[in-house]
């Protein structure tokens, strides 16, 4: 019965051995060391993308994209780097990552949903700026044209002046890198606007068509200088930097560790051995007299 | 058009189209235009294309077994149903148009308010909708599980063979290969008498009067999103407002986002009618007074609007596409 107890106590002192054996194995195993590279590799694209972005928005707005192909790429890169970057359970290395993380995640989701915004602006801008002009000659030849009921050209006094100043002045802000002309222009629109109810029934519609195009261009470029103000100052790169140094921190922390334990593991694997070895070797001693 | 099908490799088929656009021959000045030629190879697991297209027209993943992605995005219509709005199990109607699934791969986020990022996202959105499958994972994996040819399919294709995301993967790879080139592609690529004269003029005047500024790139559309009503008050005039017409404001709660949409591609247009996310325009003659008068602000003679049109049905792709 003794016998029986010890060999159960030696069976439980040797598992709880081994089983701390395991443990110290798990532990080491528990860093990648891959995932240093993988992690700061993400992050690398992710800050060359919303580079490509910054400058795609700018070829947008200048004209030289002549599509959105780019910008919609560029977005789309950027889900799948997030989604890799997210599959990398950052915070599995170190908890307090997961605000770091989702600090650039909102970043990110501000930038596209500027980036979505300047695309609308953009586009109806472009549209309205390409048909100003054909509207203004349009306005003008209405203008041209009008009868009165006898069939007399009718004057309307200014108005083919302040369509072309409007014109012109719209051509000159959208040239312009800013919005500070908008207040001219609308000072110049609103003078004709007034005079609305004077001009001939074809020539009014026509002057209405004209006045939503560059009130729109208007209110575009404003929106264009809100738009990019707001892109500037969303900080990805910030972010993109800090969850990298924080990783990076982490990372490091988490090295030291596994060395650590790697070490103890190695200390203790030898220590499980000389044991089991003098186990052995005294049990060979016992048994020995017995055989002799 | 050919369909790579190389194993092994997962497309993203905007990335591909271009990237393999950097590598496709033609002439330098097309390269400068708004709209830009499908690829000619998208480089798909064809074992995924073919598993997908089994799904896309199984029934089983409706509750009743009545509906396939197939239902709505008939291949044989344009991808469409031709419906004003889309139909569900039990007959019931939906409230939003059906938006084709040919060349879809090329749109930078799916359904009309954008709220999935990828294909795959999407292929989920249907199966659990009460309006349109009805169903759950848990039942489409209860049937498809029973069906041991299925199985076997996804065992070779997938590690961990019929799983939710290898159906949704399955399903997207398969809507990736739905790519129609067309005339006008050809066009694009060099080939001056590929288009009519009319169809030249109509492109000119979709550029010169500003339907491309949002109908552009390799779709032709479906890289952003628009407020439906830029330069006129389109909701305000048609009235009855529904939650289908609040667009992208139903995934942002933004009220900037109130009446916006992506913007779809116009590719085989000719195909989808009735158009818009309402369905409210029953002819492309509709949609185009519609978009004049609401979207560019502007009048046109009906002789260039014919032109348009014109231009628009070059968009159709030349080959039918296989069920």
């Amino acid at each position: 019965m003794k016998a029986v107890f010890r060999f159960l106590a030696s069976l439980c002192v040797a598992a709880l051995a081994f089983a701390v054996l395991g443990v110290l194995y798990v532990k080491t195993q528990e860093l990648n060391p891959e995932s240093r590279d993988t992690v700061n590799g993400l992050l690398r694209d992710l800050q060359q993308i919303d580079a490509e972005v910054n400058t795609d928005v700018l070829r947008s707005k200048t004209g030289i994209n002549k599509h959105y192909d780019f910008l919609a790429q560029a977005q789309q890169l950027i889900g799948q780097a997030q989604e890799s970057l997210a599959a990398q359970k950052l915070e599995t290395l170190d908890f307090s990552l997961k605000g770091a993380e989702q600090q650039l995640t909102d970043a990110i989701a501000v930038k596209l949903e500027l980036v979505d915004r300047f695309k609308a602006q953009n586009a109806i801008l472009k549209n309205s700026v390409r048909f100003i002009a054909v509207a203004a000659e349009d306005l003008k030849q209405k203008l041209r044209d009008a009868r009165d009921p006898a069939g007399r050209p009718v004057q309307v006094a200014g108005l083919a002046e302040g369509i072309d100043q409007v014109l012109v002045e719209t051509l000159r802000l959208e040239a312009a890198g800013d919005s500070g002309g908008v207040a001219k222009v609308r000072g110049v629109l609103s003078s004709l606007v007034a005079n609305r109810g004077a001009y001939p029934p074809a020539v009014g519609e026509s002057f209405d068509i004209f006045a939503n195009h560059i009130i729109t261009i208007l209110a575009q470029k404003e929106r264009e200088d809100e738009l990019l103000k707001e892109m500037a100052s969303v900080p990805v790169t910030e972010r993109i930097e800090a969850l990298g140094k924080a990783f990076g921190a982490s990372f490091e922390l988490a090295n030291e560790k596994h060395d650590q334990y790697r070490i103890a593991m190695q200390g203790y694997g030898a220590f499980l051995i000389a044991v089991l070895a003098f186990g052995f070797g005294r049990r060979g001693r016992k048994s020995a007299p017995i055989a002799a | 058009m050919h369909v790579q099908t190389t194993k092994g490799v997962g497309g993203r088929a905007l990335v591909a189209a271009l990237a393999l656009l950097a590598f496709t021959p033609a002439s330098a000045q097309l390269l400068n235009e708004p709209i830009q030629a499908l690829p000619q190879r998208v480089d798909l697991d064809a074992r995924k294309v073919s598993l997908g297209r089994t799904l896309f027209h199984d029934k089983r993943l409706s509750k009743d077994n009545s509906i396939s992605c197939a239902s709505c995005h008939d291949l044989a219509k344009g991808g469409v149903d031709g419906r004003q709005f889309a139909l569900g199990i039990n007959g019931q109607v939906g409230p939003i148009n059906t938006p084709t699934v040919l060349n879809s791969g090329f749109n930078f986020r799916q359904f009309w308010n954008g709220r999935a990022a990828t294909l795959e996202e999407q292929a989920a959105g249907p199966i659990h909708n009460p309006g349109e499958m009805g169903s759950n994972w848990q039942e489409v994996l209860g049937k498809l599980g029973q069906d041991a040819k299925l199985v076997e399919l996804f065992k070779g294709v997938y590690r961990d063979g019929l799983q939710p995301r290898n159906i949704q993967d399955s399903i997207a790879t398969f809507e990736r290969s739905l790519v129609t080139p067309s005339r006008f592609d050809r066009y694009l690529r060099g080939e001056t008498n590929a288009i009519t004269e009319d169809e030249k003029r109509g492109y000119q005047l979709f550029k010169n009067y500003g339907c491309v500024a949002c109908h552009q790139g390799v779709n032709v559309g479906g890289n952003m999103y628009q407020t439906f009503g830029v330069l006129g008050s389109y909701f305000k005039d048609r009235g009855n407002i529904t939650e289908a017409d609040l667009g992208r404001y139903s995934v942002t709660k933004n009220e900037l986002d109130r009446h916006v949409f992506k913007v779809p591609s116009l590719r085989n247009v000719a195909l989808t009618a009735p158009y818009f996310h309402d369905g409210s325009a029953p002819t492309l003659e509709a949609a185009v007074e519609i978009m004049f008068r609401y979207q560019l602000g502007r009048p046109a003679p009906a002789a260039d609007k014919a032109s348009i049109i014109s231009f628009l049905k070059s968009l159709t792709g030349e080959k039918e596409i296989s069920q």
